[in-house]
């Protein structure tokens, strides 16, 4: 999937991926796939976070993700992995 | 008069926590760990501010870590969206208010500032302090950031302030203005506040 990967501001120790196109994922059913790929996740009901590693992610009905990261490299891997798992992968092309 | 000090890792709580150090008053630290829906960047700028302030003042501040990912997923699961950040702080001002009983203090201290943000408006700010019976001091509320930031810069917590750290990412993306009181009581009757609390308190650490 097509998305943009953005760094929000100075200060902030994140990345965000934006999907180019407007999409809407439900968070409650994507819980299931998440645990199976190896994600502990935490249910806030309106978002959700998924672990994996010492990577944190936010994830947003938007299907926006907040990457908390190491490094621009590998929250683009990571914003790839997350969204082929939740089934909105149409091949990967993360722009920074 | 002893005070218990909300103090988050921004610029607005230290200077809030400096002033009222100025006026002699014996302050306990309390920081709301919101992780993991914030980073460890806040905590510890927060644990850096707090030994600013004791360094500029020469004094032990007592510190108290509370907690808080519970509320945020319970809000999150259970209430209106746009409500999130009232009621966020209430919840912040009753445990608060525990600590203050159990440490004998008179009021709790924050760093709000009247329409810096969403959650600080007059409406809102009179809802959040409706959860409490305990005086709440906000010596910033008629100032500006500049001014704030001012102050900062005086007192050497600005430079730790502005480091990295990841605001809250539950905030919602139009939080309410013009909270009312009764809407958010109907709210809060989703979720186990007390239960939430008792949940909050046992899990403090105290550094």
């Amino acid at each position: 999937m097509s998305f943009y990967l953005l760094k929000p501001c100075e200060g902030k120790s994140a990345f965000e991926a934006i999907p180019k196109n407007q999409i809407q994922i439900e968070i409650d059913k994507c819980i299931n796939a998440l645990k199976a790929n190896d994600y502990e996740v935490i249910d806030a009901g309106i978002m959700l976070i998924a672990i994996k590693g010492d990577c944190e992610i936010s994830v947003y009905p938007s299907a926006k993700l907040l990457l908390k990261c190491s490094s621009k490299e590998k929250a683009v891997e990571m914003a790839n992995e997350l969204y082929d798992v939740l089934g909105v992968s149409e091949g990967a092309s993360g722009r920074v | 008069m002893k005070l218990i000090s909300l103090i988050s890792g921004g610029i607005d709580s230290p200077v809030a926590t400096h002033m009222m150090l100025e006026r002699k008053a014996e302050i306990v630290a309390v920081h709301f760990d919101n992780r993991p829906f914030t980073d460890e960047g806040q905590l510890n700028k927060t644990k850096s501010l707090i030994k600013e302030l004791e360094k500029h003042h020469n004094r032990e501040i007592k510190t108290i870590i509370v907690p808080h990912k519970e509320s945020h997923i319970a809000f999150g699961k259970h209430c209106k969206r746009n409500l999130h950040c009232v009621l966020c702080r209430r919840m912040m001002f009753r445990i608060a208010e525990k600590i203050a009983q159990l440490e004998k203090a008179d009021a709790l201290l924050t760093g709000e500032s009247l329409g810096q943000v969403a959650s600080q408006t007059l409406r809102n700010i009179r809802t959040e302090s409706q959860a409490v019976e305990i005086p709440i001091l906000r010596p910033l509320i008629g100032l500006d950031k500049l001014e704030i930031e001012k102050f900062a810069k005086e007192i050497g917590t600005y430079e730790i302030s502005i480091l990295p750290g990841m605001c809250c990412t539950i905030v919602p993306k139009r939080p309410s203005t013009f909270s009312r009181l009764s809407v958010v009581l109907e709210e809060e009757k989703k979720v186990d506040i007390e239960g939430l609390v008792k949940k909050a308190m046992n899990g403090v650490i105290k550094i």
